[in-house]
């Protein structure tokens, strides 16, 4: 056993190449038993230098190199391959993307446009506000009052941009219509009917203005005797 | 003779494209040859080295074989960014120690799941070990261990013609670190490996 002020010092300097400090050196000579552990110590460190330069010295395998060859000519010859599968893959998912965003944003305009129509004051609107009022959510106006209408009328370009479906129904099913719109899901912001006073507008259209007929002027017979056509004139 | 006057400048594009594009992909392809050569030389040079990380850490030749191929084929993948020869070496040591050691650990998980008898099979080969002495095999035990720090430093001052300075540049760290590194390692191996060296001398 050695002695155990110095056996620390005995395993460091080992560690280190078995370079000794004169305080150590001096020990050494004297003491026997660390002497022996110092040996032992130095002996077990050369070991373990020797095992871990055999672990990591090992030799390279012949069939190392050919084999990161190949897997490197695999990686490229997968590569090309898939490129041309991933440009199509690339460019079918840019397309529909591009699709869905186009038909998205179509979609939000019509709504905001579809809002902003439906967004007059409740008093040009009663009926609209009054369903509003009462929890449906079917967006209802009349031919009479509605902006929708006059907007056809005034922009017919707008209009058609919108893409509105008109939907003409009889005054006295349009609550069962408004119900019937508000029963769908999700429809409130995009199905916009129209409930046009029908019968109204058809009387408007249809009336005919009162022909207007200049006074008749009557002249006696006698005053028409003398007028013969010149043709009688001849003949006689 | 076609005489470039009078001729439609659409024509004049339709003449000169090819040609471009011609040269063009010829650049490509030599860019594309000078880098597979200076790759190959690469390989030549650090391939080894790869392999021995690799094997220094999972003792097995064929696994760290396999070890070595992916962290090359990584290499390969990004070698217009690791074209300096320093960074491509320090590089490629670092990622195939941290292949090796994902590896060994995930074959501990496995081990784990496994059951008692196939326990032997994520072992090394029965090759291996009997061309290890039982010191050597302790050492290995021991080895694995040392914090990852320590083993690098360790794997890496054990390869042969690597001076302290060498794998202070491969491992990105100041040489008085690498030595500190190397002491503390080789003082723990010591500690672990004493009994089993006293063991097999009584024998």
């Amino acid at each position: 056993m050695p002695c155990e002020k110095y056996r620390e010092a005995l395993i460091e300097a080992a560690a280190v190449d078995g370079r000794l400090s004169p305080e150590l050196h001096a020990h050494l000579e004297a003491c026997t038993s660390c002497r022996a552990a110092f040996v032992e110590e130095t002996q077990l460190f050369a070991a373990i230098d020797t095992g871990l330069r055999t672990a990591a010295n090992a030799e390279v395998p012949p069939s190392f190199f050919p084999g990161v060859r190949a897997s490197l000519l695999d990686d490229s010859a997968s590569r090309r391959g898939w490129r041309p599968f991933l440009i199509f893959a690339a460019a079918a998912v840019a397309m529909v993307l591009t699709v869905l965003v186009t038909a998205r944003t179509r979609h939000t305009i019509k709504d905001n446009q579809a809002k902003q129509i439906f967004s007059a004051s409740p008093r040009e609107r009663p009926e609209a506000s009054a369903r509003e009022a009462s929890g449906t959510r079917a967006i209802v106006a009349s031919s009479r009052s509605s902006r929708m209408s006059h907007e056809r009328n005034t922009a017919p370009a707008n209009s058609t941009s919108l893409n509105v479906m008109n939907v003409l129904v009889p005054p006295e099913e349009r609550e069962a219509f408004a119900r019937f719109i508000a029963s769908q899901p999700g429809r409130s912001g995009v199905v916009i009917a129209v409930v046009a006073a029908a019968a109204d507008n058809k009387d408007k259209r249809l009336s005919v203005e009162p022909l207007e007929i200049a006074e008749l002027e009557v002249k006696p017979l006698e005053a028409l005797a003398g007028e013969v056509p010149d043709g009688t004139e001849e003949e006689q | 003779m076609l005489s470039t006057r009078g001729r439609d400048p659409m024509q004049e594009l339709v003449l000169i494209q090819p040609v471009r594009a011609a040269e063009k992909e010829f650049a490509q392809e030599a860019a594309q040859e000078a880098l597979r050569r200076e790759f190959e030389e690469r390989l030549a040079e650090c391939g080894p080295l790869a392999y021995r990380v690799a094997r220094g850490v999972l003792r097995n030749s064929a696994d760290a074989e396999d070890v070595a191929q992916e962290a090359l084929l990584r290499a390969y993948r990004r070698f217009e960014r690791l074209r300096d020869r320093g960074r491509f070496r320090a590089w490629l040591v670092r990622i195939a120690f941290r292949l090796a050691i994902d590896r060994v650990r995930s074959s501990k998980r496995r081990e784990v799941r496994e059951t008692l008898w196939s326990k032997t099979s994520s072992r090394p080969s029965t090759e291996d070990l009997a061309a290890t002495s039982e010191f050597q095999a302790h050492l290995d035990r021991a080895m694995e261990e040392l914090p990852e720090k320590h083993r690098l430093v360790l794997l890496l001052g054990a390869i042969k013609g690597h001076s302290l300075e060498e794998v202070a540049e491969m491992l990105s760290l100041p040489v008085g670190t690498v030595k500190s590194r190397l002491f503390f390692a080789r003082k723990q191996l010591a500690e672990k490996l004493r009994c089993h060296v006293k063991n097999i001398e009584k024998r």
